[in-house]
């Protein structure tokens, strides 16, 4: 007999007994309808982390930041940058020093991170995801270009409608003459909250020391409350050129809001700002008073991104650049890592299907040996008629296989349906909460070959011992029973 | 020139179709041993009938299965066709019942999930023929067996004789040499038992050699050439019936 005839008589067998074998297939349904789900999750995982590594042509960029908090060991300066571009395989080394800023579109506004467009970073890899209009050139100072990202924030979904409209920035920053206004509004609340017949009392008490004392700290934190309550602002009204995708978590390389050089300069307050004690170092160097000089975007980089060409060995740079004392974050170090536990997730996952194939299998095991019993007669008759052990094995494995065959298919759909339900849901709330679409699960066809190979494997193999002790039963025997 | 034998071979040169030297089958069950074929020594020529008749336990089924290859003896041999049965393994034995015995027995063995047709197809199942032509076949013999009109049903909608006959146009499809029956009337009444012997008579006249076990003297007379009487697993008479 030929296999598609001992398919269809497998098929004809399990619906005699369609209570039994829906059962044993319900059972198979299960296990793969719960491998399915299970490897679409790491498919969508994965499919995810290749699709950004793709997108971006991550595995040509190299990402670099300070290897510690301390980062005067290994500073991202201009010097570092232009040391990396002299790196075998790097074509560009990307600054991306970011600063807080207002934005203001039509009559929203938000808070968000600015940085200057880097030098030569037209058309590289920095803007490889352009969804409309174009990077203002390096002369233009009254363009902007805005991420995705701050599209989002605003709630805009047509990237091409913010093309030449009007984008307001500002950033707000400490200034030493709100310092002194503090001061001097402190002082004179001070005196005349205590009274002059106060003051006069610790003069002719002869405490002077106290007096002065209180009032130089009272000096010194007005100051400091003052030049934090940011009074002063630098805005720019500038013109969307482009709308990139930036990238976004790990695959981060813009901030939202990416301004020509000079108005970087203009708007980024300097990083000494955050810090008091770095404003009295510059106070006394005179930069304080001229925060512009001291802000080239290279001077404190949070990170750098590395332009590489394809012909680059990733693990000598990441080497050369970690021992100079930077953290390296080498994407397809990273990618391939991925890989790694995607696979090794992959088998848990099919672990777990296969525990739960295993618990089906048991059933298979029952049902064939259930029909076997049955149908003693029926292989006594067709042994007499001429077959051999291995026809009655095959006609059992065709059997059973089937069951699994049916059973994968069920689960299959079940699990796709199961997935593409919990995907909407889990997708219309995490645009509830904010985040943009993600793919949750992904059935691929490697998915859909490896659910249903397992389940046909398993279930034929769960035959084999069935299969074999009704090859082995004697046709006299069998034919004697009533 | 002839070859010489040192069987007896007929004036044409022929030799038998089955030839069977002190056959013995011992069954044990545990310490108990029953000799269910004890040296028995039996011919049967190429297109000739033998009947074999004896009281219940006399071994004859147990000889009929031997015969199909179904079981092998403890000792002796069964040459078939010139060839000895035990020198087969139990793949050449599959193939040796797939082509060249078919089987009848009293309880018909039909496989009741199947049509009349689909149950004498199985008889063509194991020698490779494709399905178009086992299906031609099977209808062709199921309507020389008088069931043209009954191919589709299953053997619950068949009487007795019709599942008789079903199970004989089973064994006749592949055209064997050999065929055996084992009281294939034992459960028929007398009307179908004589559409039944009408069949195997046209049967054996058509030259194939029938064996056939039965309770039923008239039955056996009218159509074997020889009787044979087996009792405790050995031939106690033999005879030629009366024609
Ligand atoms: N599997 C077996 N194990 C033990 N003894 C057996 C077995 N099969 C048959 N016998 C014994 O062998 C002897 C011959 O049995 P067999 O079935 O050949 O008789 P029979 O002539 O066909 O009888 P009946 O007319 O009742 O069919 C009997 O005594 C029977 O009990
Ligand atoms: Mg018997």
């Amino acid at each position: 007999m030929s296999f598609g005839e001992l398919f269809r008589d497998a098929l004809y067998t399990l619906w005699r007994q369609k209570l039994r074998s829906s059962l044993t297939i319900g059972g198979v349904l299960v296990a793969i309808a719960a491998l399915v789900a299970l490897l679409s999750f790491a498919g969508g995982m994965s499919k995810n982390v290749r699709d950004q590594v793709e997108k971006f042509s991550l595995l040509q960029t190299m990402a670099v930041s300070p290897a510690t908090s301390d980062s005067t060991e290994a500073p991202l300066d201009s010097t570092a940058l232009a040391w990396m571009t002299t790196l075998p395989g790097v074509l560009q080394a990307y600054p991306q020093a970011p600063f807080p800023v207002h934005v203001v579109l039509g009559d929203d506004t938000t808070t968000s991170d600015a940085q200057a467009i880097p030098a030569n970073s037209r058309g590289s890899l920095l803007f490889s995801q352009m969804k409309a209009g174009e990077v203002f050139a390096p002369e233009d100072t009254n363009h902007v270009l805005i991420t995705t990202s701050l599209l989002d924030r605003f709630k805009i979904e047509d990237a091409d409608s913010l093309i030449g409209q009007k984008l307001l920035v500002y950033s707000e920053h400490g200034h030493p003459d709100s310092g002194y206004a503090a001061v001097r509004d402190t002082f004179m609340t001070s005196l005349s909250g205590r009274g002059i017949t106060g003051i006069a009392e610790m003069l002719r008490g002869g405490r002077m020391d106290s007096l002065s004392a209180m009032m130089f700290g009272q000096f010194v934190s007005a100051f400091f409350d003052g030049y934090m309550n940011r009074v002063r602002v630098v805005r720019d009204t500038l013109i969307v050129s482009g709308v990139v995708d930036g990238g976004e978590g790990w695959t981060d390389r813009l901030r939202p809001v990416v301004l020509p050089e000079v108005s970087a300069r203009r708007l980024n307050p300097g990083s000494f700002t955050q810090d008091p004690m770095s404003l009295i170092g510059s106070m006394q160097s005179g930069e304080a008073f001229n925060p512009a000089s001291m802000l080239t975007e290279t001077d404190t980089a949070e990170r750098v991104t590395l332009e590489l060409d394809a012909t680059a060995d990733h693990e000598t740079l990441a080497d050369t650049l970690r021992a100079h004392g930077y953290a390296v974050q080498d994407f397809a170090e990273f990618y391939a890592e991925f890989r790694k536990m995607v696979v090794l997730f992959t088998a848990g996952m099919s672990l777990l299907g296969f525990i739960a194939m295993f618990i089906a299998s048991l059933g298979i095991v029952n049902t064939m040996v259930m029909s076997i019993l049955e149908r003693r007669r029926e292989i006594g008759v067709l042994k007499a008629l001429g077959a051999e052990d291995k026809d009655i094995r095959i006609l059992f494995l065709v059997e059973s296989g089937t069951i699994g065959l049916v059973g994968s298919l069920l689960g299959l759909l079940v699990g796709w349906v199961g997935v593409e339900i919990v995907g909407m849901v889990m997708q219309e709330y995490l645009r509830r909460q904010g985040v943009g679409d993600v793919e949750l699960f992904y059935i691929g066809p490697e998915t859909i070959l490896i659910a249903m190979g397992f389940g046909v494997v398993v279930a034929t193999v769960a035959g084999l011992y069935p299969a074999s002790r009704a090859a082995r039963l004697d046709p006299v025997v069998a034919l004697r029973e009533e | 020139m002839k070859p010489v034998h040192d069987t007896p071979t007929k004036p044409d040169g022929t030799s038998p179709l089955l030839r069977v030297r002190n056959l013995v089958r011992r069954y044990s069950s545990g310490a108990n041993e029953v000799v269910a074929l004890s040296e028995l020594t039996v011919d049967l020529e190429r297109g000739h009938s033998l009947a074999l008749v004896g009281r219940s336990g006399s071994g004859k089924s147990t000889l009929l299965n031997l015969l199909a290859g179904l079981d092998r003896p403890s000792s002796g041999s069964i040459e078939v066709n010139g060839r000895d049965l035990a020198s087969l393994n139990r793949k050449e034995l599959a193939a040796y019942r797939a082509s060249e015995v078919g089987i009848i027995f009293q309880a018909f063995q039909l496989i009741p999930h199947r049509t009349a047709l689909q149950n004498v197809e199985l008889g063509l199942a194991f020698i490779g023929n494709g399905r178009s032509e086992r299906t031609a076949r099977a209808q062709a013999v199921l309507e020389q067996v008088g069931l043209g009109d009954r191919v589709q049903h299953k053997p619950d909608a068949l009487s007795g004789g019709e599942k008789q006959r079903v199970a004989i146009a089973r064994a006749l499809v592949k055209n064997p040499t050999l065929l055996l029956a084992d009281e294939p009337t034992g459960n028929l009444d007398r009307e179908s038992t004589a559409d039944i012997a009408r069949l195997l008579a046209a049967t054996r006249d058509s030259g194939i050699s029938l064996i056939l076990v039965t309770h039923d003297l008239d039955l056996a007379e009218s159509l074997c050439e020889t009787i044979l009487e087996l009792e405790y697993g050995r031939v106690v008479q033999r005879r030629e019936a009366v024609r």
